[in-house]
């Protein structure tokens, strides 16, 4: 550049010149705004939330959940923010049955169309559905007693066990002999490895197969 | 799964009985190996009489026998899972560890409640011969230290521990003399090889015939490349006409057994040389059907040689005929 009659000095000029306008109109738009604030103020306004609000406005929907969440979380682990009243009645449940009407009350709500709540606590748990009209349900709710995969008192808990048939020594020969009729392979024994009665069910099966449970014979 | 599995599954997997498959052997080897599980389960009345059933046993033979196959085979009759130790679980990098492992397992396999048949597969990789060349002393002594331990644990534990590899001669003379059963599982003939056919090829069935001409141009294959030509056949089946791969017959066989090599230490079978040119494959039903095939038909109605064979046949006839 050689001189401020150039063509590159007039583009700049220009440029600079318009900056230096939307600075002006910028300056005018924020005493505009503390005019606003000013009168909110006068109103009775608290300015400091409502410029919180502004701020929580423009963010995306999960940016704001994620932010409330994680200011719960922070406000709990530094012990400010006291316990919400739902969870604090979930706590006193077992031992204070208004406690547990009102959890109840407050649960009854949130049951799901299609679904239920099942509450675990205190000695009896209460079961939460609707009705065909949409009315929330509550009943007693019994476990349904799981059947342990682990037989006896093997507290090793292995893999769980077959169930072995009761069958005695005598006839396991023949049971053998009747698993294969039925088409079962020889080394479905359902007899543990160290019964009597495996050696003997193995055998009822090869002689009713007439080979050796390896494979067709040719 | 529990901490005791967990404590197993460190040298390896455990196979559960359940999983296993029929091995296909020739009869003789059959015999063996059900009178060897007839005397496991003599084990009251042979303590009578003041010996033990033999509880060791090493397979020998080539790549793809079926060793893995038949050890859990035998372990599911016994009704007992079996752990496969993977040679990479118990060599290790630093000295005096590989013996560690090894006494970790023992010890693994006493703990656990339930009773386990114990597999080393490439045996030939745990148990090599010991050494004393004075090349790499550190090495050496290493590598005979892990065989002295395995000598002193496969002495004092009473389960069942079965063994493969496929270089017996590698194996370290005294480990070896602790097998009490060597066997040494040949390749299939003829008809292990109709039935491992029958068995791969399923759910679609081929004719007595095609099986028969199949595995004669299988000849001196491994059930394990008789597998994978069989799988690889069913693959093209189902995903050939996704890709759009030309389908048919020639095509697909060429294919396949250009990507499926037979191992260099067994002999190229004959299909490997005539590729779809092969009598069995000329011979071969396509598309493969599920149905089973009317046999006693198709072998009536289809000659056994082609018309132009027949020609051949003709023309040879004819010459001999020629005084």
């Amino acid at each position: 550049m050689t001189g401020k009659n150039t063509l590159a000095g007039n583009q700049l000029r220009g440029l600079i010149e318009r900056i230096e306008e939307l600075d002006v109109k910028a300056k005018a738009i924020s005493a505009d705004k503390k005019i606003v604030f000013a009168e909110a103020k006068s109103n009775g306004f608290n300015t400091i939330i409502m410029k919180n609000m502004i701020k929580r406005r423009k963010m995306k929907p999960h940016d704001l959940e994620e932010h409330d969440n994680l200011m719960d979380l922070y406000g709990h682990a530094l012990g400010m923010l006291p316990e919400p009243p739902l969870f604090r009645a979930v706590g006193q449940m077992a031992v204070d049955t208004k406690a547990r009407e009102s959890v109840i009350d407050a649960l009854r709500q949130l049951v799901p169309q299609s679904g239920e709540i099942i509450v675990k606590i205190g000695d009896q748990p209460v079961r939460m559905t609707r009705d065909k009209d949409g009315n929330a349900v509550v009943t007693d709710y019994t476990e349904p007693r799981a059947a342990s995969p682990y037989t006896g008192s093997d507290s090793n808990a292995l893999r769980p066990k077959p169930e072995v048939p009761d069958v005695k020594k005598k006839n396991a020969k023949a049971y053998g002999a009747q698993f294969y009729r039925e088409n079962k392979p020889v080394i479905s024994n359902p007899f543990p490895a160290d019964d009597p009665r495996r050696p003997l069910f193995d055998q009822g099966w090869r002689e009713a197969s007439g080979n050796d449970g390896m494979g067709d014979d040719d | 799964m529990n901490y005791r599995d967990r404590d197993l599954q460190q040298f390896g997997t455990i196979l559960e009985p359940e999983e296993a498959q029929e091995p296909i052997l020739p009869r003789k080897m059959r015999k063996v190996f059900l009178s060897w599980l007839t005397e496991i389960w003599a084990a009251e009345q042979l303590k009578e009489v003041g010996v033990k059933p033999r509880m060791r046993s090493i397979f020998g033979g080539k790549p793809g026998t079926g060793k893995t196959t038949l050890a859990h085979h035998l372990a599911a009759r016994l009704g007992m899972r079996m752990l496969l130790v993977g040679p990479e679980k118990v060599n290790c990098r630093y000295m005096g560890a590989s013996a560690e492992a090894i006494g970790e397992l023992f010890d693994a396999v006493t703990r656990y409640p339930d009773p386990i048949v114990l597999f080393f597969d490439e045996f030939d990789s745990v148990a090599a011969e010991r050494m004393n060349s004075g090349i790499n002393p550190s090495t050496e002594q290493d590598h005979n230290l892990m065989i002295n331990t395995l000598l002193s644990r496969m002495d004092r534990y009473e389960g069942i521990v079965i063994a493969a590899s496929n270089f017996e001669g590698r194996l370290d003379g005294a480990v070896w003399r602790r097998f009490d059963l060597h066997v040494t599982l040949p390749l299939p003939g003829q008809n292990e090889r109709i039935r491992i056919l029958r068995r791969y090829f399923a759910p679609y069935q081929l004719g007595k015939q095609e099986l028969v001409r199949l595995a004669e141009s299988f000849e001196t294959a491994s059930p394990a490349l008789m597998r994978q030509f069989c799988e690889n056949i069913k693959r093209n089946i189902i995903v050939g006409p996704m890709a759009n791969w030309d389908m048919g017959k020639r095509a697909t066989i060429d294919r396949i057994l250009d990507s499926t090599k037979p191992h260099a230490d067994l002999g190229n079978p004959r299909l490997w040389t005539h590729k779809s040119n092969d009598h069995a494959i000329q011979k071969l039903k396509w598309p493969l059907s599920r149905d089973r095939p009317d046999e006693d038909d198709q072998d009536a109605k289809t000659p056994l040689v082609s018309a132009e064979e027949m020609n051949v046949v003709q023309l040879t006839h004819a010459r001999k005929a020629k005084p």
